[in-house]
């Protein structure tokens, strides 16, 4: 397929409606590329003193070669996959056809200083703000970003929180579910408080932590890296128990949560579970409503991965058991090999919850318009 | 281009390009259907598949070109590849296919439409 060379960075003035919201693409830095935006003394301390090497730690097929990416997403400057804005919106928004792609920067650094977290996120806010929400990086006004912030630094996070509200291209706050306590605990409250306030909404990415970060499950760490990668939907379900019985929600009424690339179909049952446990304890809980409803007024879920038996249509029912169309919103996972394309995507779908899934839940979650930008050559996802 | 008489391209035949554009271990993609066909060089032997990944629509031929994995007990790691070259594994969820063949072990019955090619008077052709 010919893509014309697009040379002049002004957003066309025809529009078109949204049709799909993308909740998860991934920006990279070029390497050195987050340098000028490191505070110090971290800078010198973390970044320039220690060379950091590769830890193995995922084994995705022809790891060597793809590193866990799309093999055809590698820039040919020899960045890595991500860390080029226009091949990035040739893929994931003119070819994919994704009309708004959410920015999730994977940020933290292999440090346990509180302080150090937090100028990591500092670093990653400014970067993504000069390379992809520029009005260069972002000329086609296609990507929305997010504030990186060190759930370890509650206060920090709140004044980080603070500086990039209104920024017109910010869609939401980027935390982390590993570290302890869970996020029930107080501690926490300045976040939620600057999200409400705000009206951000407060997304987690899956992450899997280090040292005594990682999520261990209660019986001790899994023998394979691929059984200890669905601890991951584990985290984020004892992390929603904590949201949801430790009254989170009931502190701050208007908090909404994302929880990116966790899957999804464990929420169904762990509905079940806390609503069983809320109806034999009553008001012991303290909770003004069922834990089920917290769940679907407060937090969302992104399609990617998409885990789904044989028979597609035990997938289809246990989404419409689940309100699918409240609490699903469809992301992709650009560039990396777990990529869901919009059009495979949406045909797992029920028909009932697509116009929900693919673009009405983002719009209504990140504030989006209900328009943006036509583009020439942009894939159209027909649903 | 001399072709011989008796043996034009016919029917659905298409001379694709002379045998030096695609060198041993190499592949070129041709514009014909949909996706377009890519044409492997594997050993000498020239196979064609469609540009297109059943799984979820992906530039197959994008992809790189690999052997198989296999078990083996007496390797570290107890695994070993072979057949080097003859699997065309796609960029994105890297599902395997045989070149020969188009058929892929992660779900034998979605296998991949391949083209009968050949060779004449030094020019692929391909039926497609």
């Amino acid at each position: 397929m010919a893509i014309t060379e697009i040379h002049e960075r002004t957003a066309p003035p025809a529009l078109k409606p949204i049709r799909v919201v993308d909740s998860d693409v991934h920006p990279v830095p070029r390497r050195g590329a987050t340098l000028e935006y490191f505070p110090e003394p971290f800078r010198s301390k973390y970044l320039l003193s220690h060379p950091i090497g590769e830890t193995i730690t995922y084994d995705a097929p022809d790891y060597f070669y793809a590193q866990a990416m799309r093999v055809d997403s590698f820039p040919t400057d020899g960045e890595f996959p991500g860390s080029d804005p226009d091949l990035a919106f040739r893929q994931a928004i003119l070819e994919a056809g994704c009309d708004i792609g959410i920015l999730e920067p994977l940020a933290g650094g292999w440090y346990n200083d509180p302080d150090a977290l937090h100028a990591a996120a500092i670093a990653m806010n400014r970067w993504q703000d000069a390379v992809w929400l520029s009005s260069e990086g972002n000329w086609h006004q296609r990507w929305r970003g997010s504030v990186s912030v060190s759930i370890e630094a509650p206060e920090a996070a709140a004044r980080e929180i603070e500086h990039w509200a209104g920024h017109p291209y910010i869609a939401q706050i980027l935390i982390k579910a590993e570290p302890r306590p869970s996020w029930g605990d107080p501690k926490y409250n300045p976040i939620w408080e600057a999200a409400v306030r705000h009206d951000l909404p407060v997304t987690c990415h899956l992450g899997r932590g280090q040292y005594d970060n990682l999520p261990i499950p209660p019986v001790g760490l899994p023998s394979y890296n691929h059984d200890f990668m669905v601890t991951y939907s584990l985290l984020a379900a004892n992390q929603v128990m904590s949201l949801v019985f430790d009254g989170v929600f009931d502190r701050f009424p208007a908090l909404r949560i994302v929880l990116v690339e966790h899957a999804f179909t464990w929420i169904l049952p762990l509905m079940w579970r806390m609503d069983a446990i809320y109806s034999a304890r009553g008001s012991e809980t303290g909770l003004r409503r069922k834990p089920s409803e917290y769940v679907k007024d407060h937090i969302r879920f992104t399609t990617q991965p998409l885990d789904y038996p044989e028979d597609r249509l035990e997938l289809a029912r246990a989404i419409e058991w689940m309100e699918g169309g409240k609490i699903l919103l469809y992301s992709s996972d650009y560039p990396h090999w777990t990529f869901d394309d919009p059009r495979w995507l949406v045909k797992h779908l029920p028909e009932s919850v697509r116009d929900n899934v693919m673009y009405r839940n983002g719009i209504e979650t990140y504030h989006l318009p209900e328009t943006v930008p036509a583009l020439e050559g942009q894939t159209q996802v027909v649903f | 281009m001399s072709i011989v008489r008796d043996a034009r391209p016919a029917g659905r035949e298409q001379v694709v390009c002379h045998v030096d554009e695609i060198p041993v271990g190499s592949h070129k993609v041709v514009p014909i259907g949909r996706h377009g066909v890519g044409i492997y060089n594997v050993a000498g032997t020239f196979y064609a598949i469609a540009n297109y990944c059943p799984h979820e629509g992906g530039p197959l031929c994008s992809g790189r070109v690999r052997g198989k994995t296999v078990v083996d007990s007496e390797r570290p790691g107890d695994s070993a590849t072979v057949r080097e070259g003859e699997f065309i594994h796609c960029p994105w969820h890297q599902w395997g296919f045989e070149l020969a063949t188009g058929t892929t072990t992660v779900k034998p019955e979605w296998s991949i439409r391949t083209y009968p090619v050949r060779v004449m008077d030094q020019h692929v052709v391909i039926t497609a």
